[in-house]
């Protein structure tokens, strides 16, 4: 579904990705782990469109994102959400879910409304659909992070450390929605520090150190892999 | 006496509608694009001269001539935006405003090129001078009454584009959250454009009352900034009902300020909104 090929970016004299190969099949759950400043953000910030990357090819479903804008890139199937989140403040849960549905999705006002009330469902966040974006706790937050972008129609889903920050039982919650959503047939790229919450849901790990790949495959795999430990745990863990 | 006070209170007042005019443009510029527009007061002269030009060669009422110049305006706000304003907007203040300064010198000079110097105005008839007598001391004219409910019926109209349509919700998506609303699938340069033709539409209307109203030459442009930026930011920023305040305010301001010496006038004006702006930064009614 999704290949990077080669994929290059510096600022100045900083590497941040550095000739990174990567494929997404269709349907998978990928998580992706890496120390801070490992590129992992920067990554979804190419996919999407924030960054042009130097060298390299985005490819999704077999066609190059090459220089789509942003929004484009929304409307052909990928949907994002950020680490910190970033509501629409001044407008009602409702109103920023709908927003997306109806421009992200490309779908009428009346179908906006049907798919925003389903996509707060899926996030759980029905209770909250009337209140100012602005006012709510994190949890909440970070359920309308999902919502905005379930509610885009995406058949890619880029999920940005969503359960940072979040309680075991929060995260349990976040678990249960994400599993609903593979299982509607969503494929999932997930960055994430919270090892627990990551294999529960991601049938594939891969590690990115240094703007490349280091380890890809099973988590018990790439868990048990020693470059892995040693860029978490130094040398001596190797 | 009282009712001199009074008839002066309710001809600032009325003023203070036209100041909002001037300011209602700027209002979306700041609370949406985040950014002041420099020229903001040269393009309200430009058109004015374009309603001149279309009322005295054409012919036209300066009612048709203001028709004829909104979708003209919004054309050219559009524009504006979307092959220069967007190009360093995002890219820090200064760049901002060193491009809408030199639209200001451009403008300014390229007017003084094609029509001189000369102070203009455009004729209104008998709509300029027919006056309402309401009694106790107070005459109200048409015009300036007119001026005044059509900046109450901008404000309502804004309002209701912004807060209750999907243009609206989608010019506070993009405000809020430039890159945000781009992973919706928002074309955020598209609506700044679209929201810069709205800020043409304001400027048209305000122009076609100031061009009747009062007189204008082709360096009258900063002081019509001058008084805008006042009333956008007394109000506080983003808040339409608040540039409207603003204006008001200033308009009392000055005019009781001239009831004083008619020196005082325009420093009355200034005084106020730096005494309201010391006492509270952030406007009478901010957003943001």
């Amino acid at each position: 579904m999704l290949e990077l090929i080669g994929l290059s970016l510096h600022f100045g004299a900083l590497k941040v990705l550095d000739g990174l190969d990567l494929t997404v099949e269709r349907g998978e759950v990928l998580g992706v782990l890496g120390p801070n400043g490992a590129g992992k953000t920067t990554l979804f910030n190419v996919i999407v469109g924030v960054h042009a990357p130097n060298a390299g090819r985005v490819l999704f479903e077999g066609r190059d994102l090459g220089a789509m804008r942003m929004w484009h890139r929304c409307r052909v199937g990928i949907g994002r959400t950020f680490q910190v989140p970033r509501p629409f403040s001044d407008m009602t849960v409702f109103d920023n879910v709908l927003t997306s549905a109806v421009h992200g999705g490309g779908l009428s006002l009346a179908e906006g409304r049907r798919q925003a009330e389903e996509a707060l469902d899926s996030a759980g966040l029905t209770h909250r659909i009337g209140q100012r974006a602005g006012n709510l706790p994190l949890l909440d937050l970070k359920r309308l992070e999902l919502a905005k972008a379930i509610a885009c129609r995406p058949r890619l889903l880029l999920l940005d450390e969503i359960a940072g920050g979040l309680t075991d039982r929060e995260c349990e919650v976040l678990l249960g929605i994400l599993r609903s959503l593979h299982g509607q047939g969503m494929t999932i790229v997930w960055i994430e520090h919270v090892m627990h919450a990551l294999r529960g849901v991601a049938s594939r790990l891969a590690v990115l150190h240094g703007g490349r790949i280091i380890s890809t495959g099973s988590p018990d795999d790439v868990l048990a892999d020693p470059r892995v430990h040693e860029i978490y745990l130094g040398d001596a863990a190797a | 006496m009282l009712g001199g006070w009074l008839n002066q209170i309710v001809q600032g007042v009325l003023l203070g509608g036209l100041y909002a005019t001037f300011a209602m443009g700027l209002s979306l510029s700041v609370g949406i694009m985040r950014f002041v527009n420099i020229a903001h007061g040269d393009l309200i002269v430009l058109v004015s001269f374009l309603i001149l030009t279309l009322t005295t060669t054409l012919g036209l009422s300066p009612l048709a001539a203001v028709l004829v110049t909104l979708p003209i305006t919004f054309f050219g706000g559009y524009l504006l935006q979307r092959l220069l304003l967007q190009r360093v907007l995002g890219k820090g203040v200064l760049p901002i405003i060193l491009v809408t300064f030199g639209l200001s010198i451009i403008v300014q000079n390229g007017l003084l090129g094609t029509y001189g110097a000369d102070t203009r105005k455009v004729a209104g008839g008998s709509f300029e001078t027919a006056t309402l007598m309401l009694g106790g001391g107070v005459n109200v004219g048409v015009l300036p009454l007119t001026i005044f409910l059509s900046a109450i019926a901008m404000v309502v109209v804004l309002d209701f584009v912004l807060y209750r349509t999907r243009l609206g919700a989608r010019i506070r998506a993009v405000s809020d959250d430039v890159a945000a609303a781009d992973l919706i699938g928002l074309p955020s340069a598209r609506i700044y454009a679209t929201a810069m033709g709205i800020v043409g539409v304001t400027i048209a209307i305000s122009a076609g009352f100031m061009s009747i109203w009062t007189n204008f030459d082709p360096t009258s442009g900063p002081s019509r900034l001058l008084v805008a930026f006042e009333a956008v930011v007394l109000g506080g920023l983003g808040s339409l009902w608040g540039t409207l305040a603003g204006g008001i305010i200033i308009g009392i301001a000055q005019v009781v300020g001239a009831q004083v010496d008619a020196a005082w006038q325009l420093l009355a004006g200034h005084l106020v909104f730096l005494a309201i702006f010391m006492l509270r930064p952030e406007g009478l009614f901010p957003k943001y």
